[in-house]
């Protein structure tokens, strides 16, 4: 699909009624909100019931499951809720390399 | 002109088609796939999984999610899975074959893990010990209805 983009793309699997991924996209939207303006973030909302082939394809089982890609490469998978500082934090740890204990830069 | 002609009979005789022949057929036979999403369940299946999930919780000395939409959501999937397949399955994941999880029985609310160690990944079903957990274990068919309006199961 978009996989060959230079900007890091987040991919949300979710499903209508799955309860967490609906806490899941609220986190989400508030962590790109917050999000620095000069790095972009794509996300992108999957709903398995519709593309259930592309989900069995990319191993999704528990949901919700997100997906960090960046030139085609998947960077970061993680499964399950995470809250907002979480989410950023990989976020900045996957696209910035900055040291995850510490939040400092590693350059 | 005879070659072709051959040929033709060939592709349209050969029991086993051509690669070529294949693909092109497939593609011509594939249906119009009118992706379903999940849909709405009705009253009678939402009423039998909302009784369950209090009574569960009951057994189970859990509680509900302090934020009451994501017990209804939640229960809103297992009655839609129960009308779909006739059996609960677990809404918060994706699987290849609904049917044969079904059967299999895994997945089937309540799922093996959580009768084996109280892990609710629908946070469904939370452990004292859990954050996210509010302080009962009871919510109300207007409380489902009202916590979902908006989250349409139905592909527009």
């Amino acid at each position: 699909m978009l996989l060959g983009s230079q900007t890091p793309i987040l991919v949300d699997f979710y499903a209508t009624w799955c309860g967490p991924c609906q806490l899941m996209s609220n986190v989400i939207q508030e962590v790109a909100a917050n999000f620095p303006k000069e790095e972009r973030l794509q996300v992108v909302k999957i709903d398995i019931d519709k593309y259930p082939a592309l989900a069995t394809r990319l191993r999704v089982q528990a949901l919700p499951t997100l997906m960090l890609f960046r030139g085609g490469k998947q960077l970061d998978r993680v499964e399950g809720l995470l809250d907002a500082k979480m989410l950023s934090q990989r976020l900045r740890y996957y696209l910035r390399g900055l040291d995850a204990k510490f939040g400092r830069s590693q350059r | 002109m005879q070659m072709i002609y051959d040929t033709g009979l060939l592709l349209f005789s050969a029991p086993r088609a051509l690669p070529f022949a294949s693909r092109k057929c497939s593609h011509a036979r594939q249906p119009r796939l009118s992706v379903r999403a999940s849909t709405e369940p009705g009253e009678k299946s939402l009423e039998g999984m909302r009784k369950f999930s209090e009574q569960y919780a009951r057994r189970t000395n859990t509680y509900f999610c302090s934020d009451k939409s994501v017990t209804a959501v939640v229960v809103k999937g297992l009655a839609a899975h129960k009308d779909e397949l006739g059996a609960p399955l677990c809404p918060c994941r994706h699987y290849d074959d609904k049917k044969a999880e079904v059967a299999q029985g895994f997945w089937n609310c309540p799922c093996v893990p959580m009768r084996e160690r109280k892990e609710c990944h629908c946070m469904l079903f939370l452990t004292e010990d859990n954050g996210f957990r509010g302080d009962d274990a009871t919510i109300s068919l207007d409380t489902i209805h009202e916590t979902t309006k908006g989250i349409s199961g139905v592909q527009d």
